[in-house]
C-alpha cells in the first residue's frame, strides 16, 4: 500500500513538474484614466491596443490622479498625448505621419510609449509591422504591409505568385519572400527603397521558414525532394540540414544548438527536432494525431496539433509551448482549428489563426498574462510574419 | 506633343501610385488598381506604336496553334490524390499512361511542366512540399514510362491554385490534383 500511495505521489508531482508558469501574471494593474478627441476610427485602434495590451486598469473620462488625454488632428495628421498626474501635464508627446491612413501605428506607439512609462514587461508587438501575403486570385498572390490589427494596409509587391514573405532583419526594414514563376526565385526586399535583389533559386520549391544572426533555414527542393536547408547570407554557405525521403519542411532555429521542423516520415507530419552537433533526430511532442504548424522564440516551442481522428470535423487543432530547458508542456487553447501559430518578436505573445464555422480570425495569446483575443480576418492569409 | 502627353500620363500615374491609402481595406484595394489601369494604359500607349514585325507574328501564330492542340490535350487530363498523400491512386494510372503516350508522340522541343495542387488543409509550407512530392510522382512514373526527363519540369502551387473554393470534402477532392501545362 505504501509503495503504491509513493508511486502515486511520484506521479502526481511528475504531472505538476510538468505544468509551467512562464512569468507572473500582472496582478496590480496601474490605475489610469483616459480622455480621446478626434475620429471614432482612430479610438477603436486605443481600445483595442488597451484590451490586448491588458497591463491597465483603465477606463475613460475618470477621475484617476493618472490621465492620459489623446487629441488626434485629421488635418494635420497629428496625434498629441499629454501626460497628466494630480492635474498637472508632466509630459506632452506628438505623433505625426505623412498621410491619414498611418494612424494605427501612431496610436500603437504613444501606447507602447505609456507601457514603457511605467516600465511594465514589454509591448513590442504592439508597434511590430506585420507582413502577409492573400490570395487575389488563382495563382496571383500579392504581399501586403499591416500593423497587428490589419486595419492599415499597404500593397508592396503585386503580379503573379509573391509568397511566403518573412522579415529578414530586426529593425524591419527587409523582407525575405518567394515568386513562383518557372523556378521558385528568393528575393529580398527593402520596404522602404523597393529594391530587391535575388538570393537564390530553385527548382519546385524554395521558402524562408525562419531567420536568424544573418543565418536563414530554407525549405528547397533543387532535386524535387523538400528538404530543410541553412543558408549564411554572409559566407553564402548553402547546408543541408535533412536528408528524409519523404517531406520535411517549416524549419525554425530552437535555441543555440537545434533546429525543429515538420517532417512525414512517421507517415503524418509530426514536428522532430535535430541537434546540430550531434545529428540526432527525435520528435518532440508525443501527443495528437498530427502536427502541422510550429513556431519558436528561444527555448520555447508552439505546435499545433491535431487532436481528432477526423480531419474534416470542428473542434481539431489545439496550440501547446514546450520549453526546451525542462521540458514542460502547457495547452494554449481549447477547442477550435488552431493554426499557424507565430512567435512575436519578445516572445509574449504568439498571433495565430483560428478558424469557426468556415470563416478566419486572428488570435492573439497574451502568455504572461494568461489570455487570447480575437478579432476578424477578412480574407484568408496565404502566410504571414510580424 | 504626344511626348508630354505621355510624360504627363506617367506622372500622373507614379502620383496616384504614391498617394497614400485609406485605412478602409476596400478603399486601398481600389486606390491601388486605379494606378496600375493608369500604368498599364501607358504602357499600352507605348506598344501600339510598334507594328514592324507583323510577318513575324503570323508565323508565331502558326507555330502556337499546333502546339495549342498539344497543350489542350495535356490540359484535359488531371491526376488526383488521396488526402495527405503522393502516390498514384491505382485509379489514376490509365491517365498517367495516356498522358506518357501524348508526351512521347510529340517529337518537338519543348516542355512539360507537371503542376502539383493541394486543398486548404494543412501548413502552407506542408503543402507546397506535398504538392511537389504529388509532381514527383508523376514525373518519376512517366521516366518509367519511357518519357525524356529533359522534357518534363516541376512545380508545386501548394494551395494557391484551387479549382473548387468551396469549404465542402467534395471540394477538396477536386483541388488534390496534378495539372500538365505545355511550355514552348
Amino acid at each position: 500500500m505504501k509503495k503504491i500511495l509513493v508511486l502515486a505521489a511520484l506521479l502526481l508531482s511528475f504531472v505538476f513538474a510538468k505544468e509551467i508558469v512562464i512569468t507572473k501574471y500582472l496582478e496590480d494593474k496601474p490605475k489610469i484614466s483616459l480622455t480621446f478627441v478626434g475620429p471614432p476610427q482612430v479610438k477603436k485602434i486605443l481600445d483595442m491596443d488597451m484590451q490586448v495590451l491588458d497591463h491597465f486598469n483603465y477606463s475613460y473620462d475618470d477621475k484617476s490622479p493618472v490621465r492620459f488625454e489623446f487629441h488626434y488632428d485629421k488635418t494635420q495628421r497629428l496625434l498629441t498625448v499629454k501626460y497628466i498626474k494630480n492635474g498637472n501635464v508632466v509630459k506632452v508627446k506628438k505623433y505625426k505621419s505623412n498621410s491619414y491612413a498611418f494612424f494605427p501605428f501612431l496610436v500603437h506607439k504613444a501606447v507602447y510609449d505609456i507601457n514603457e512609462y511605467f516600465n511594465l514587461p514589454s509591448a513590442k508587438f504592439l508597434i511590430r509591422k506585420v507582413i502577409y501575403s492573400i490570395l487575389v486570385a488563382p495563382k496571383e498572390s500579392s504581399i501586403y504591409l499591416s500593423d497587428y490589427t490589419l486595419s492599415y494596409k499597404r500593397r508592396l509587391i503585386s503580379g503573379g505568385l509573391n509568397i511566403f514573405p518573412k522579415w529578414a532583419d530586426e529593425k524591419q526594414t527587409e523582407i525575405y519572400y518567394t515568386k513562383l514563376q518557372r523556378k521558385a526565385d528568393l528575393y529580398k526586399y527593402n520596404i522602404y527603397t523597393g529594391q530587391k535583389e535575388k538570393i537564390l533559386s530553385s527548382q519546385g520549391l524554395l521558402i524562408v521558414s525562419d531567420v536568424k544572426n544573418g543565418k536563414i533555414l530554407l525549405t528547397m527542393a533543387p532535386d524535387g525532394q523538400p528538404d530543410v536547408y541553412m543558408f549564411d547570407t554572409l559566407s553564402q554557405d548553402l547546408r543541408r540540414i535533412t536528408t528524409y525521403k519523404g517531406i520535411d519542411v517549416n524549419g525554425k532555429f530552437w535555441g543555440d544548438d537545434k533546429v525543429v521542423f515538420v517532417s512525414d516520415r512517421y507517415g503524418v507530419p509530426y514536428v522532430f527536432s535535430k541537434d546540430l552537433k550531434t545529428g540526432n533526430v527525435q520528435r518532440v511532442l508525443y501527443h495528437g494525431k498530427n502536427q502541422v504548424g510550429v513556431d519558436t522564440y528561444d527555448n520555447y516551442l508552439t505546435i499545433s496539433s491535431r487532436e481528432t481522428d477526423d480531419a474534416f470535423k470542428p473542434n481539431t487543432f489545439n496550440l501547446f509551448l514546450i520549453n526546451k530547458e525542462d521540458d514542460s508542456l502547457k495547452r494554449l487553447t481549447f477547442g477550435g482549428q488552431n493554426m499557424f501559430p507565430n512567435f512575436s518578436v519578445d516572445g509574449n505573445s504568439i498571433m495565430f489563426i483560428k478558424r469557426e464555422n468556415f470563416l478566419s480570425k486572428i488570435g492573439i495569446i497574451r502568455l504572461n498574462e494568461n489570455k487570447v483575443f480575437y478579432y476578424p480576418l477578412p480574407k484568408i492569409l496565404q502566410s504571414f510574419d510580424w | 506633343m504626344k511626348k508630354t502627353l505621355l510624360i504627363g500620363g506617367l506622372a500622373l500615374a507614379f502620383f496616384f501610385a504614391g498617394c497614400s491609402k485609406q485605412p478602409n481595406l476596400e478603399n486601398a484595394q481600389e486606390v491601388n488598381q486605379t494606378a496600375t489601369t493608369q500604368a498599364e494604359n501607358a504602357a499600352n500607349a507605348a506598344e501600339s506604336v510598334n507594328t514592324e514585325n507583323a510577318n513575324v507574328e503570323a508565323q508565331t501564330i502558326t507555330v502556337t496553334q499546333n502546339n495549342q492542340e498539344f497543350a489542350k490535350k495535356l490540359a484535359s487530363i488531371v491526376v488526383y490524390f488521396d488526402f495527405d498523400k503522393y502516390n498514384i491512386r491505382k485509379d489514376q494510372w490509365p491517365k498517367v499512361e495516356k498522358l506518357a503516350e501524348i508526351i512521347k508522340s510529340n517529337p518537338s522541343n519543348y516542355t512539360v511542366r507537371i503542376e502539383g495542387n493541394c486543398d486548404e488543409w494543412g501548413t502552407e509550407e506542408y503543402n507546397y512540399a506535398l504538392g511537389l512530392k504529388r509532381a514527383n510522382s508523376v514525373k518519376n512514373a512517366l521516366i518509367k514510362l519511357g518519357v525524356d526527363p529533359k522534357k518534363l519540369t516541376v512545380i508545386s502551387y501548394g494551395e494557391l491554385n484551387p479549382v473548387c473554393t468551396a469549404h465542402a470534402r467534395w471540394c477538396w477532392q477536386k483541388n488534390r490534383r496534378d495539372n500538365f501545362t505545355y511550355l514552348p
